[in-house]
């Protein structure tokens, strides 16, 4: 945390989003469900990034009782903590990026017509997104023979969730849910320090 | 698909997918993440309880920081006497010294035992009397 944030604690009460003193009492209370969950999804958002197990975490919540991230009020903390991780784990990892200053060689083939940016006046966001891109190809490439969790893969890539993502797809729950672990397993297998993303 | 989705969104919508499936897991699913993870449950309570710990503390020392800065910052904090009203109450000042033995710099003067009335001593009776003033100003206008 850097020494020049300011502790919003000091400041008038925002019935908007959470006071420090509400968000500590909210992470005492966080059940060991709640921290499996965190860990699960710092896990995760650590690949890519130089940190170490529970700094991200640490981070996290340390900007939620400096105010520098606000918890809305109608917003559970758990998943305003995951937001957070996500958000301070992605400008760490392009920072990493712009810092090793990477260039990849060229994939062959795009199955996913994604669009790659090609801003050449920021170099810097094209890596990114053509690192970002090569990624999302690598997930289908491992699902390769799978057409039902491409389609899923492609429906989650679009933002579609839920009822709307099955019904799509023509799916039930239980297909959706045995799909998602097939995912999963391939995923770990390909990435086993978790997506970089 | 959308034409105009780019890698980095689809990416991180994937990602967003399974953070949002971590947190709608159910009690035993999670325990299977842990599993697959080959994750050992009281270790990682243990892991977050320190982060936790950690978190606190880093914040606690913040708050303390900032609180020395305010003191600090109050200590150094500039008159809101204006200098024309100094250079007035200053004259005044100077007119009460050269009065009777109970004029200020007297006072301070036998405070300091003999010894002269310092800048700061001076700057800080400019204040008193500021303040005095506006509050004989107050007290008229009642």
């Amino acid at each position: 945390m850097s020494d020049s944030e300011v502790v919003s604690g000091t400041e008038p009460r925002n019935a908007k989003h959470l006071a420090p003193e509400e968000v500590l009492e909210k992470l005492d209370s966080f059940s060991a469900d709640d921290k499996i969950r965190l860990r699960l999804i710092e896990r995760r958002r650590c690949a890519g990034t130089d940190f170490q197990s529970g700094q991200l975490y640490s981070e996290a919540v340390c900007r939620a009782l400096i105010g520098k991230r606000k918890c809305p009020i109608d917003v559970s903390l758990i998943a305003f903590i995951a937001q957070t991780m996500r958000s301070i784990a992605s400008h760490r990892r392009a920072k990493l990026k712009r810092e090793r200053s990477l260039t990849k060689a060229s994939r062959g083939g795009d199955a996913t017509e994604i669009v790659v940016a090609t801003n050449q006046h920021n170099p810097e966001a094209a890596l990114i997104e053509q690192e970002d891109t090569d990624i999302v190809t690598a997930i289908y490439e491992c699902l390769d023979g799978d057409d039902e969790a491409q389609l899923v893969i492609m429906a989650l890539a679009e933002g579609k969730k839920g009822k709307e993502l099955r019904d799509e797809i023509g799916i039930d729950q239980a297909t959706y849910d045995y799909a998602m672990r097939r995912i999963k397993k391939a995923l770990k297998k390909k990435f086993p320090e978790g997506l970089p993303s | 698909m959308n034409s105009k989705t780019t890698g980095h969104e689809q990416l991180q919508r994937i990602a967003d997918a399974f953070d949002e499936e971590i947190l709608n897991a159910s009690p035993a699913q999670l325990r299977e993440e842990l599993a697959a993870e080959g994750l050992d449950e009281g270790k990682v309570i243990a892991e977050m309880d320190a982060a936790l710990a950690e978190a606190k503390k880093s914040y606690g020392k913040l708050r303390l920081e900032q609180a020395k800065a305010a003191v600090a910052a109050r200590a150094i904090a500039p008159s809101n006497v204006s200098p024309i009203d100094k250079e007035r109450i200053r004259g005044k000042l100077a007119s009460m010294r050269s009065g009777a033995g109970d004029n200020v710099a007297g006072m301070i003067m036998a405070a300091r035992k003999g010894k002269g009335l310092s800048d700061n001593d001076e700057e800080g009776t400019l204040n008193d009397l500021a303040q005095l003033e506006e509050l004989e100003k107050e007290g008229d206008e009642e």
